[in-house]
C-alpha cells in the first residue's frame, strides 16, 4: 500500500466493518423475522388519517424558477460582500480601479440577465411564463 | 530542329474524324460519312506531305518539332506531349495516310454492303490517329499511347464481326498476345527513365547507358516489338487476325501497324547500338521468325493465311536488318513491303470479294479471266516481294541479307559464351534469310498460280467478277508502288549514273539512325555476288513454283506431300505451337483460374469474407442492440463500468 | 497577479462570440412575439461567427502567449481550433435559419446559446487550468443541452435533451473529480503544474496522479463519444434538431479532442509513450480501436441516416484518437497534430454538410412526426440533383475516398500512425473505414437508384440560406481533398506553442 494512503487505513477498515454489519443485520432481520400481516397492522396507526393522494407531490414549475433566478442574484451577493471587505486592500496596492472594473463588469452581465428575465415575463408570477 | 504549332492537326484530323464518324455516324448520310473519313485521312496527307517537304529539302530543316502542351509531371517524371517530324517520320506519315487514304477509298466499296460501315470508318480513322501519333511522337510515352491505341484498334477490327464467336476471339487472342508485349515496352520505358530521368527520344539519342540497364532496356522493349511486329513466340495473333476485313488486314496486318516494333527499335537506334548482345538476339529471332513463318506458309490453303504468314515472314527480315545494325535496311524494307504487302492484300481482297467471301485458294483458279486488273497488279507485288530484279523487294531485301553478312557489330561479342559463334552470326543469318528467300518465292508463286492460272475449280453458283474502280484504282497505284521503291534501294553506281542517289533511302534518311561500325567481316564479297545469289534464288524458287503450281493446280506437289505425309500436316497446323501454347498455358491458367473460382471466389471471399463479414457484423449489432436500448440508466452503468476499467488499466 | 488586459486580446473569438450571443439574446426580448422582424437573427449571429473566424485565422501565425497568469494560453492549436469551432457556426446558423422557420420555432436564443456554444469550445480548446477547462466546458455543454431540447413539440428532443444532460454531468463529475484529484497530487489546477507533478511522482503520489489522469481522460472521452462512453450519442444526435446535431458533432468533438490532447500532452506528456503501466498511449490505442470497431459496426444496421450519421460520428471519434495516441510524447508528433486539425476541419465541413442535408429532409418531415429513413431518401436525385450531389459528395468524404477532404484527413492521420509505429492500429483503423463504406454508399444508392414513393417535394422550406452554407461545405470538402496544401497554414501554425 502506498504510504500516501496508510493513515487513512483504520478509516477504510471501519467503514468496511460498518457496511458489512448494516447489510448483515438488515438482511438477516429480514430472513429471519416472523411476517404475519393482518389487515389491523395494513392499517393506519391510531389516531393518524388514511392517506390518500401521490406521495410525490409536485410543486409548480415557477418555484423551480424563482428558486434559480434567486441563486443567481445570491451568488452576486456572495461576490459582492468579500469584495468590500477587500477593497481598501486592493487600493493599497494600486488595483483599485481594476477591482472596481472586475465587479462593475460582473454586475452589468448580471443585469443584462436581469434585463432578459424582466422582458420575458419570469418574475411575472400570474402571466403565461411559457409562451 | 524547327518548332511549328501545326504538327498536331495530323495526328488531330483522322482522330476528328473517328469521333464524328463513331458519335453521328448512323445518323449522317453516306456520302457526308465517306467526305468526313477520307477528307481527314486525306488532309493529314496534304499537312504531312508539306512537312514531308520541308524535312526533306537540303536547305531546309532536318527536323520539324512541335510541344503541344505539358502533359504530366510525375515526381521527376515530366512528360511534353510533343510532336516530331523527320525524314523517317515523315516518310512514314505519308506512308500512313497516303496508304490509309487508298486503302479507305478501297473500303468504300468493300464494306459498302456492310449496315455497321460508320463504326468500321470510326475505327479506321482513330487507327490512322493512334499510328500517326506512335509515329509522330517524341517521347516513348507518347509512342506508347500510340501504341496501346493502335493496339485497341486492331482489337476493335479484328472483332468487327463480332457475331462471329471465332472472329471475335481472334481479336481477344490479338489484344492479350499485344498485352504481353506492351508489358515488356512498359519495362522498357520504367528502365530508361530509371537510368535518364526522362523519357524523350531527343535525350535517349544523346545518352550513354551502362551495359547492363541498356541491355534491359533494349531488351523489354524489343520483347514489346515481338508483340505488336508478331515475331517467335508472340506471332500468333497474327494470322488469326485475319479474321477482320480485308482492308484492315491490308493496312494494320501489313503495312503499318505490325511494322511498329522496327519503326520503336529504329528510332532507339543508339539505345540498340549500346546493346549488341540485346542486336544478335533481335536478329536471331528475327531469321527464325522469317523462316518459321515461310516454312508454315508453303502449306496454307486459305489466301489470307498465306499472307499473314508472309508478313510475319517479311516482318522477320526487317528485324534482321535492324539486328545486324542497319536500321536503314530494316526500314527500307519497312517501307517496300507496305507497298507490295498492301497491294497483295487488297488483291486478295478484290478476289474475296469477287468470289463473294472465299477464301480457299483450293477452290480458285484461272481468275486471271474474270479479273485481269487484280491479276496483274497482284503479279506485280508477288514478283516484288519473292525478289525479282528490278523491283522494290528486290532491293530491300538484298540490302538485309548483304548487311547481314557484312556486318561486324557481333564481333564485340566476342569474349562471351559461344563467342567464335557469334562473330558468325552474320553469316549463319545470311544463309537462313537466303534459304527463306527461296521458301518466299515458292509459297507466294504458289499463291499466284493456285489462284490465277489453271482453270476455275469453284462451285458453278459463283460467278467471279472484276471489282469497282475505287478497288482496282488503289491496287494499280500500290502495285505502281511496288516497282517505283526500287528508287530507295538503288546501289549506289546505279543511282548516280541516273542522278537518284539522292533519292536513296541510305542518303535520305543520314543522320537520322545510328552508324553501324565501319570496318566489315566479309569486305571481299562484292555486291554483285550476293546480287546475282539473290536472283537466283528467286529464280530457282519461281522455277520451283511454276513445275509443282504452274498448272494452276497442286497435282504434282500432292505426290511430294504424299512422300512426307507428315511434314506436311505439321506445316499445314502451323507447327502446332497454337496447341502448344494452348497446353502449356492457356489450359493450366484456365484450370488455375477455375480453381480460384471455385475455391478462393465462391468459398473463401464470398463464403467467408462477404457473407461471413455480413453475418458477423449482422450478429455483433444484434448484441451491442441490447446495450443500446434507450435506458439512461445503463448508459450510465456501462459508462462506469468504461471508467472502472480504463482506471484499472491506468493504475494497473 | 496582474491583469493584462492584452490578454483578452488573446481569447478574442471567444469575447466576440460572447457579445453576440448577449446582443441577440437581450435584442430578442424587445421584438414582439410573433413579429416577421427576426430575420436577421442567423445573419447576425454569422456575422459575429465571421468576424471570430476572422480574427482566429489573421492571429494564427503570432507567435504563442501565456494568458491570465497560465489560465489559458494563446497558441496555435487553439487558435485553429477557433477558427474551426467559427466557421463551423457560421455554416451552422445559416442551416439553422431555414430549418427553425419551416417549422416555426425561430427564435434569438437559439443563436444566442449558439454562440454562447461557440464561446465556451473556443475558450475550452484555450484552457491550460483544470478549472478553466471546467468551466468552459459547462458553457459549451449546457448550451448545448438546450439546444438539443430546441424543438419542444414531442417526446423526442426531451428525452435526448434529458439524456444528454444527466450523462454529461455524469461525466463533468468524473471530470470534476479528476481534477481535484490532480489538485491533490499536484497542489495547483493548472496543467503546467500536473506535468510536474507527473515528472516528480513518487510511489505515493503516482497512484493519485494516474488516477486523476484516467479521470480526466474519461470526461474528455464521454465528450468526444469515444466507446464505451458512446451510448448516448446515437439519442441525442437523433433526438436533438439536425442543425444542432451537425454543430454538435463538428464543434464539440474540435474543441475537447484539442482539449484532451492539451491534458494529455501537457500534463501527461512525459508517461504518454511508456507502453507499460501509466503509459496512456496504449489506453488511447485500445480506446480508439474499440471506438473505431464499435461504431463501424453499429452504423451497419442504421436505417435512419441521421442515426447512421450518428454512430459514423463515433467510427470518427475513434479516428481521431488515433491521432491522439500517435502524439504521445512529452513533445507532441507535428504529424499527428497536423493530422488532427486538418481532420477536425474537414470532419466539421463534411458533417454539417451531411447533417445540413438531414435538416432538409428533417424540415419536411418533423411536422408529421416521422423520421427519416433510408426510403424518405429515395428520388432525391430525380428532384434535387444538387442535394443528392451535395449528399453523395459528404458520404464520399465520410468514407474517407479520394479526391475528398475525408481522404486527406484519413491519410494525414493513419500517415502519422504508421511514423509514430503504431501501424497494427493504422491497419486496422484502414480496415474498419473500408467497412464503412458500405453504409455510407448505401445512402448514395438510395439517393440515386431508388425512386421516390411520394410525389411530393423530398425537401421543403425555403432553400437560399441553406443552399450557401451547403454549396460552402462542398466546395471545401472538394478544395481540402483536391488542394489539402492551402490549408498547410491551419494546420501547420497549430504546433505553435503547443506542448509542454
Amino acid at each position: 500500500m502506498d504510504s500516501y494512503l496508510t493513515p487513512y487505513l483504520p478509516v477504510l477498515i471501519l467503514l468496511v466493518i460498518a457496511g458489512v454489519m448494516c447489510t448483515a443485520i438488515s438482511l438477516l432481520a429480514g430472513k429471519l423475522g416472523p411476517r404475519r400481516i393482518t389487515s389491523v397492522k395494513e392499517g393506519a396507526f391510531e389516531c393518524g388519517n388514511p392517506s390518500t393522494g401521490d406521495g410525490h407531490a409536485r410543486h409548480s414549475v415557477r418555484f423551480y424558477l424563482v428558486a434559480l433566478l434567486f441563486i443567481v442574484f445570491d451568488v452576486e451577493s456572495v461576490f459582492v460582500y468579500p469584495w468590500g471587505a477587500m477593497l481598501h486592500d486592493f487600493q493599497a496596492q494600486h488595483l483599485g480601479w481594476f477591482a472596481f472594473g472586475e465587479m462593475m463588469s460582473f454586475m452589468a452581465t448580471l443585469a443584462l440577465g436581469l434585463v432578459y428575465v424582466w422582458r420575458k415575463g419570469a418574475l411575472n408570477w400570474s402571466a403565461d411564463v411559457n409562451s | 530542329m524547327l518548332e511549328v504549332n501545326w504538327l498536331h492537326l495530323i495526328p488531330l484530323l483522322p482522330l476528328c474524324g473517328a469521333a464524328i464518324c463513331g458519335l453521328v455516324g448512323n445518323k449522317l448520310p453516306k456520302s457526308w460519312l465517306y467526305a468526313v473519313a477520307l477528307g481527314s485521312v486525306f488532309t493529314a496527307f496534304m499537312i504531312g506531305l508539306s512537312a514531308f517537304g520541308l524535312v526533306s529539302s537540303e536547305t531546309g530543316a532536318s527536323a520539324l518539332h512541335e510541344r503541344v502542351f505539358e502533359w504530366f509531371t510525375a515526381g521527376k517524371l515530366h512528360v511534353d506531349l510533343g510532336l516530331t517530324i523527320d525524314r523517317v517520320s515523315g516518310t512514314l506519315v505519308l506512308v500512313i495516310t497516303g496508304v490509309g487514304f487508298l486503302i479507305h477509298l478501297y473500303s468504300v466499296s468493300y464494306m459498302d454492303e456492310d449496315a455497321a460501315y460508320w463504326r468500321y470508318f470510326a475505327y479506321l480513322n482513330l487507327f490512322v490517329a493512334a499510328m500517326l501519333l506512335l509515329v509522330l511522337g517524341d517521347n516513348l510515352v507518347a509512342m506508347f499511347v500510340g501504341w496501346e491505341g493502335v493496339g485497341l484498334c486492331s482489337y476493335l477490327l479484328i472483332g468487327f464481326w463480332f457475331e462471329d464467336d471465332a472472329k471475335a476471339s481472334a481479336g481477344r487472342k490479338a489484344f492479350i498476345v499485344n498485352r504481353i508485349g506492351d508489358f515488356g515496352f512498359l519495362l522498357g520505358i520504367f528502365v530508361i527513365f530509371s537510368q535518364l530521368g526522362s523519357v524523350s527520344f531527343a535525350d535517349i539519342h544523346g545518352a550513354t547507358f551502362a551495359a547492363v540497364p541498356a541491355a534491359l532496356a533494349a531488351l523489354f522493349l524489343f520483347i514489346g516489338a515481338t508483340g505488336k511486329s508478331a515475331q517467335l513466340p508472340l506471332y500468333i495473333w497474327l494470322p488469326d487476325a485475319m479474321a477482320g476485313p480485308t482492308p484492315v488486314s491490308a493496312l494494320i496486318h501489313a503495312a503499318t501497324m505490325v511494322t511498329a516494333g522496327v519503326y520503336m527499335i529504329a528510332r532507339l537506334s543508339h539505345l540498340y547500338m549500346q546493346a549488341p548482345g540485346v542486336l544478335a538476339v533481335v536478329a536471331i529471332i528475327g531469321a527464325l521468325t522469317a523462316a518459321w513463318a515461310a516454312l508454315i506458309a508453303t502449306s496454307q490453303s486459305d489466301i489470307k493465311k498465306v499472307l499473314a504468314y508472309s508478313t510475319v515472314s517479311q516482318l522477320g527480315y526487317m528485324f534482321i536488318g535492324v539486328g545486324v545494325g542497319s536500321f536503314v535496311a530494316g526500314t527500307q524494307h519497312l517501307l517496300t513491303h507496305a507497298f507490295f504487302k498492301a497491294c497483295l492484300f487488297l488483291g486478295s481482297g478484290a478476289v474475296i470479294h469477287g468470289l463473294h467471301g472465299e477464301q480457299d485458294m483450293r477452290k480458285m483458279g484461272g481468275l486471271k479471266k474474270y479479273m485481269p486488273h487484280t491479276r496483274w497488279t497482284f503479279l506485280i507485288a508477288t514478283a516484288a516481294i519473292t525478289g525479282t530484279i528490278p523491283l522494290s523487294g528486290f532491293f530491300s531485301k538484298d540490302e538485309i541479307l548483304g548487311k547481314a553478312l557484312q556486318t561486324s557489330i557481333f564481333n564485340s561479342l566476342r569474349m562471351w559464351p559461344g563467342g567464335p559463334f557469334m562473330t558468325q552470326l552474320g553469316l549463319v543469318i545470311y544463309l537462313l534469310g537466303s534459304a527463306t528467300a527461296l521458301l518466299t518465292a515458292i509459297y507466294m508463286w504458289r499463291c499466284y498460280y493456285l489462284t490465277f492460272e489453271g482453270d476455275y475449280r469453284g462451285g458453278p453458283d459463283v460467278h467471279p467478277h472484276e471489282s469497282h474502280w475505287f478497288m482496282t484504282l488503289p491496287l494499280w497505284i500500290l502495285a505502281l508502288l511496288s516497282v517505283v521503291g526500287l528508287v530507295l534501294g538503288l546501289p549506289e553506281p546505279i543511282g548516280e549514273k541516273l542522278h537518284l542517289d539522292w533519292a536513296s533511302w541510305e542518303h535520305f534518311s543520314l543522320g537520322v539512325f545510328a552508324n553501324p561500325p565501319i570496318s566489315n567481316n566479309h569486305e571481299s564479297i562484292p555486291e554483285w555476288l550476293t546480287y546475282g545469289i539473290a536472283l537466283l534464288i528467286g529464280v530457282v524458287g519461281w522455277r520451283l513454283a511454276v513445275y509443282w503450281f504452274g498448272s494452276g493446280s497442286e497435282e504434282r506437289s500432292n505426290k511430294l506431300v504424299a512422300a512426307f505425309p507428315r511434314v506436311h500436316s505439321a506445316f499445314e497446323h502451323k507447327l502446332y505451337v497454337d496447341e502448344f501454347y494452348n497446353a502449356v498455358i492457356v489450359r493450366p491458367l484456365w484450370t488455375g483460374a477455375r480453381v480460384l473460382w471455385r475455391v478462393v471466389d465462391v468459398w473463401i471471399i464470398d463464403g467467408l469474407f462477404i457473407n461471413g463479414t455480413a453475418q458477423s457484423v449482422a450478429f455483433i449489432g444484434s448484441i451491442a442492440r441490447r446495450f443500446q436500448n434507450g435506458d439512461v440508466q445503463r448508459y450510465a452503468a456501462m459508462t462506469a463500468l468504461g471508467l472502472a476499467f480504463l482506471v484499472y488499466v491506468f493504475l494497473r | 497577479m496582474n491583469f493584462n488586459p492584452n490578454d483578452l486580446v488573446g481569447i478574442l473569438p471567444a469575447v466576440i462570440l460572447t457579445l453576440g450571443g448577449c446582443a441577440l439574446m437581450t435584442t430578442e426580448v424587445f421584438l414582439r412575439k410573433d413579429g416577421p422582424d427576426r430575420r436577421y437573427q442567423p445573419f447576425l449571429a454569422a456575422v459575429f461567427g465571421l468576424i471570430a473566424l476572422y480574427v482566429s485565422l489573421s492571429q494564427l501565425g503570432d507567435p504563442s502567449a501565456t494568458l491570465f497568469a497560465g489560465a489559458a494560453v494563446a497558441d496555435g492549436i487553439g487558435r485553429s481550433i477557433s477558427a474551426v469551432v467559427s466557421g463551423t457556426l457560421v455554416l451552422s446558423v445559416l442551416l439553422a435559419a431555414g430549418y427553425l422557420e419551416t417549422l416555426s420555432a425561430s427564435r434569438g436564443e437559439f443563436y444566442a446559446l449558439a454562440l454562447f456554444s461557440a464561446a465556451g469550445m473556443c475558450l475550452l480548446s484555450q484552457a491550460t487550468d483544470l478549472i478553466v477547462v471546467f468551466i468552459a466546458l459547462e458553457v459549451m455543454s449546457l448550451a448545448v443541452y438546450s439546444l438539443t431540447a430546441w424543438l419542444r413539440k414531442g417526446t423526442k428532443p426531451a428525452e435526448a435533451a434529458f439524456k444528454y444532460f444527466v450523462l454529461g454531468s455524469f461525466a463533468s463529475a468524473i471530470f470534476l473529480y479528476g481534477a481535484a484529484l490532480a489538485f491533490g497530487a499536484a497542489g495547483s489546477t493548472r496543467i503546467a503544474d500536473l506535468a510536474l507533478a507527473v515528472r516528480n511522482a513518487n510511489a505515493g503520489s503516482s497512484m493519485l496522479v494516474y488516477a486523476a489522469g484516467a479521470l480526466l481522460t474519461v470526461g474528455f472521452a464521454f465528450k468526444v463519444a469515444a466507446f464505451p462512453f458512446h451510448m448516448w450519442v446515437p439519442d441525442v444526435y437523433d433526438g436533438a434538431p439536425a442543425p444542432v446535431t451537425g454543430f454538435m458533432a463538428a464543434g464539440v468533438k474540435a474543441a475537447a479532442f484539442a482539449t484532451l490532447a492539451r491534458i494529455l500532452i501537457g500534463g501527461f506528456g512525459d508517461v504518454g509513450a511508456s507502453m507499460g503501466p501509466h503509459g496512456w498511449q496504449s489506453l488511447i490505442v485500445l480506446l480508439a480501436g474499440a471506438t473505431m470497431l464499435v461504431g463501424n459496426v453499429l452504423a451497419v444496421p442504421q436505417r435512419s441516416v441521421k442515426r447512421m450519421l450518428a454512430y459514423s460520428s463515433i467510427a470518427h471519434a475513434g479516428y481521431l484518437l488515433v491521432s491522439i495516441a500517435a502524439m504521445a510524447g512529452s513533445e507532441p508528433r507535428q504529424d499527428a497534430v497536423f493530422g488532427l486539425v486538418f481532420y477536425l476541419a474537414s470532419y466539421a465541413a463534411t458533417v454539417i454538410g451531411a447533417f445540413g442535408i438531414v435538416a432538409l429532409i428533417e424540415r419536411k418531415l418533423a411536422p408529421t412526426g416521422a423520421s427519416d429513413d433510408l426510403t424518405t431518401w429515395g428520388g432525391l436525385a430525380q428532384k434535387h440533383p444538387l442535394l443528392a450531389a451535395a449528399m453523395s459528395l459528404f458520404m464520399l468524404s465520410l468514407a474517407g475516398v479520394p479526391p475528398t477532404a475525408g481522404f486527406m484527413g484519413k491519410l494525414g492521420i493513419f500517415r502519422a500512425a504508421i511514423e509514430a509505429g503504431l501501424v497494427p492500429l493504422a491497419i486496422f483503423g484502414v480496415l474498419t473505414s473500408a467497412a464503412g463504406l458500405y453504409y455510407y454508399l448505401r445512402v448514395v444508392v438510395y439517393i440515386y437508384m431508388v425512386p421516390s414513393t411520394k410525389p411530393e417535394p423530398v425537401v421543403g422550406g425555403r432553400m437560399l440560406t441553406a443552399g450557401v452554407a451547403l454549396a460552402a461545405c462542398a466546395v471545401l470538402v472538394i478544395w481540402m481533398g483536391v488542394q489539402p496544401g492551402a490549408f498547410a497554414t491551419l494546420t501547420q501554425s497549430s504546433l505553435a506553442g503547443f506542448g509542454k
